[in-house]
C-alpha cells in the first residue's frame, strides 16, 4: 500500500514534457490549479480533463502509473464527495430519514470530486516528469526575486529538495519497521479506530528516531563538504528557457482564455 | 519442527517499470535442530527469502511448509506462523519503541495474547538468554543502552515469543569486534538451549563456517550452492566468481598450499589452520 503513493515520484523519460524547463512546469501547474477553480460547469471540466490527458499522452508516462497515485487519496475524495452530497441545501432529489440529497449538492459533490482528481493528477504530472532537483532549482529561481525582501529562497528550495529526496527513504524505512513489528505479532488491521491509532505507536516511534538519525547524518555530511548556503553558490546544471518553453507559454495563455470563455457557455 | 520450501518464485513490482525477479525456483529443506547459514551478495534474494518463511511476503508462486503445514495458501492464521517462526531483521535495534526494556520485550508476547504473568516469565527468560541482567535493565529506556545492548534487547523481543525457528538477518552487522563475538556466542547459546532451527545470514565467512551445520549460497535469486561448510567452502573458485569468498583461514591455507608442496589442509577456522601447519612443520622437519 505504502509504495502506491506516486506523489513526489519521478518517472524517467525523454518526452517534450520532460525536457521543459522546471519553471515552465511549475507555473503551468499552478495556473492549471487556478484554472480548475475558475471552471464552473461541465464543459470547462471536460476541456480541462482533455488537456490534462493530452499532456499525459505527450509525456508518455503510463496511465496505470498515474492512477496508482490516486488510490492513496481515494478516501479523501470519497469523503469530500459524500460531505458535499449531503450537506448542500437546494432542490430535494432524494430523502431518507436525516439524509437528503439535493440537485445542487449532487452537482457540487460531482464537481468537487472531479476537481480533486484533476488537481492530484495535474500536480503529479509535474513531479512525475521533473527530477526533484530540477524542480527545486526551478522553484529557487522563481522565488529569487523575493529574496530582496528577505525571503530565504535558497533555504526554502533546499528544504524542499531534502524533503523530496527523503520521501522514498522514509517510505522504505516505514516498510521495514512495519514488517519488523508484524514479525513480533503486531496487528494493524483489526480493532476499532482507537485501537488502530494506538497500534501505530510501534511504527511511529522508531520512524521518528530514524528520521532524527538520518537528519543528523545528513547535516554532518553537508558540514563535512563545507556547505554554506545561498550567496555565491554556482550550479552544475544551469536551467534556461528554450523554444519549447515559449511554445508551452503560448499554449498556457490560450488554455487560460478557453477556460475563462468556458464560464460563459450556458447549459 | 522442519522447514520445506518448494519452487518458490517472487517478483517485485510485476508489470511495472523496475520489475525484478527476486527469487526464482528456490527449493530446500531444513531439518530440526539445524543451524543454516545463508550467504550471498546484496540483492541476491536472501532477505526476500527470509521474509517468506514467516509469511511477511506472499510468494508469486510456490509453497513454504513449516512443520508440514503450508503457510502460503492463505488459510493459516498469521499469528500462528509468527509464534513458530521468529524473524530478527537487520539492525533490529531500530524497531525498539517502548518506554522500558521490559515493556518492549513484552510487546511480542502481548500480541500473542498471553496473560501478564506469562508475559513476565517470557520476558525474564528472554533477557536472561541474550545475556543481560533482567533486574538491572528492566526499567531502563531502551534508547539509553549501548548499541550492542540495544541489539540484544531487540533480539530478546523476538525470543520472548518462544519461536521454534529463529531467523536472524545479519545479526552482527555494524558491531565492534567484541560485541560481534558476544552476539555470535549468544546466538549459539540460544540455539543450544532452545533446541531450535536457527537460520542466519552473514557476510562473514568465518562466522558462517564456525556456526553452521549447513550453508546455502544465494546468487541472483537462486540457490547457487548448498551443503556442509566443508563442501561449500571447498569450491572457492565458484564462490569468488559470485563475488564471495572463503573464510580467511582457508585462504591462508590455500596460499600455503600453492607455495609449499605437500601441505594438506581443508581448514575453515584459525585453529584448524594452525593444527595443519603445525602438523606439516613436524612432518617436514622430521
Amino acid at each position: 500500500m505504502i509504495r502506491d503513493i506516486t506523489l513526489g515520484q519521478y518517472y524517467p523519460g525523454d518526452s517534450w514534457v520532460h525536457r521543459l524547463d522546471a519553471r515552465t512546469k511549475i507555473i503551468a501547474t499552478l495556473l492549471y490549479l487556478i484554472e480548475l477553480f475558475i471552471v464552473n460547469n461541465f464543459y470547462g471540466f471536460l476541456i480541462a480533463a482533455v488537456v490534462l490527458f493530452a499532456v499525459i499522452a505527450i509525456s508518455k508516462v503510463p496511465l496505470k502509473f498515474i492512477f496508482r497515485g490516486l488510490t492513496a487519496v481515494f478516501l479523501i475524495i470519497a469523503f469530500t464527495f459524500l460531505l458535499n452530497l449531503f450537506m448542500v441545501d437546494g432542490r430535494v432529489l432524494w430523502h431518507w430519514k436525516f439524509l437528503t440529497i439535493t440537485y445542487e449538492g449532487l452537482s457540487r459533490a460531482f464537481f468537487m470530486a472531479v476537481r480533486l482528481v484533476l488537481i492530484i493528477i495535474g500536480s503529479s504530472i509535474m513531479t512525475l516528469t521533473t527530477k526533484p532537483i530540477e524542480l527545486t532549482d526551478g522553484l529557487e529561481k522563481l522565488l529569487s526575486p523575493f529574496s530582496k525582501i528577505g525571503l530565504p529562497s535558497h533555504e526554502i528550495a533546499l528544504m524542499m529538495t531534502i524533503a523530496l529526496r527523503f520521501i522514498p527513504t522514509l517510505m522504505e524505512e516505514t516498510d521495514k519497521i512495519i514488517k519488523a513489528q508484524q514479525a513480533r505479532g503486531a496487528d494493524f488491521e483489526s480493532g476499532n479506530l482507537f485501537q488502530r491509532a494506538k497500534s501505530l505507536i510501534p511504527i511511529l516511534v522508531p520512524l521518528f528516531v530514524s528520521s532524527f538519525r538520518i537528519a543528523q547524518d545528513l547535516a554532518l555530511a553537508m558540514e563535512a563538504r563545507c556547505y554554506h548556503g545561498g550567496p555565491g553558490r554556482t550550479r552544475m546544471n544551469e536551467i534556461r528557457f528554450e523554444r519549447g518553453d515559449a511554445v508551452a507559454a503560448v499554449l498556457m495563455v490560450l488554455f487560460l482564455a478557453v477556460i475563462i470563455a468556458s464560464r460563459f457557455i450556458s447549459l | 519442527m522442519s522447514i520445506s520450501v518448494k519452487n518458490l518464485n517472487y517478483i517485485y513490482n510485476p508489470g511495472m517499470p523496475g520489475e525484478t525477479v527476486a527469487l526464482s525456483d528456490v527449493s530446500f529443506d531444513v531439518a530440526d535442530g539445524t543451524v543454516l547459514g545463508i550467504i550471498g551478495h546484496t540483492g541476491s534474494g536472501k532477505s526476500t527469502l527470509l521474509q517468506h518463511l514467516n509469511g511477511l511476503i506472499r510468494p508469486t508462486s510456490g509453497e513454504v511448509y513449516i512443520d508440514g503445514e503450508c503457510i502460503t495458501d492463505g488459510k493459516v492464521k498469521m499469528t500462528d506462523i509468527r509464534r513458530k517462526v521468529g524473524l530478527v531483521f537487520q539492525y533490529p535495534e531500530y524497531q525498539l519503541f517502548e518506554e522500558t526494556v521490559r515493556k518492549d520485550v513484552a510487546f511480542g508476547p502481548k500480541n500473542l495474547g498471553l496473560d501478564e504473568e506469562e508475559q513476565e516469565v517470557r520476558v525474564k527468560k528472554a533477557i536472561d538468554l541474550v545475556g543481560l541482567d533482567y533486574e538491572e535493565i528492566k526499567d531502563l529506556s531502551p534508547f539509553e543502552l549501548s548499541g550492542g545492548m540495544k541489539r540484544r534487547v531487540a533480539i530478546a523481543g523476538v525470543i520472548a515469543m518462544d519461536p521454534k525457528i529463529l531467523i536472524l538477518d545479519e545479526p552482527t552487522a555494524g558491531l565492534d569486534p567484541s560485541a560481534h563475538r558476544d552476539i555470535l556466542a549468544m546466538v549459539r547459546r540460544i540455539h543450544d538451549e532452545m533446541g531450535i532451527i536457527l537460520i542466519f545470514v552473514s557476510h562473514n565467512m568465518a562466522d558462517i563456517a564456525e556456526m553452521s551445520d549447513r550453508v546455502m549460497v544465494m546468487s541472483e535469486g537462486k540457490i547457487a550452492l548448498e551443503g556442509t561448510p566443508a563442501e561449500v567452502f571447498s569450491q572457492g573458485d565458484k564462490l569468488s566468481a559470485m563475488g564471495l569468498s572463503v573464510p580467511p583461514a582457508r585462504e591462508i591455507a590455500e596460499l600455503i598450499k600453492s607455495k609449499a608442496p605437500g601441505f594438506v589442509s581443508d581448514a575453515l577456522s584459525a585453529d584448524e589452520a594452525a593444527r595443519d601447519i603445525k602438523h606439516y612443520m613436524e612432518e617436514t622437519r622430521g
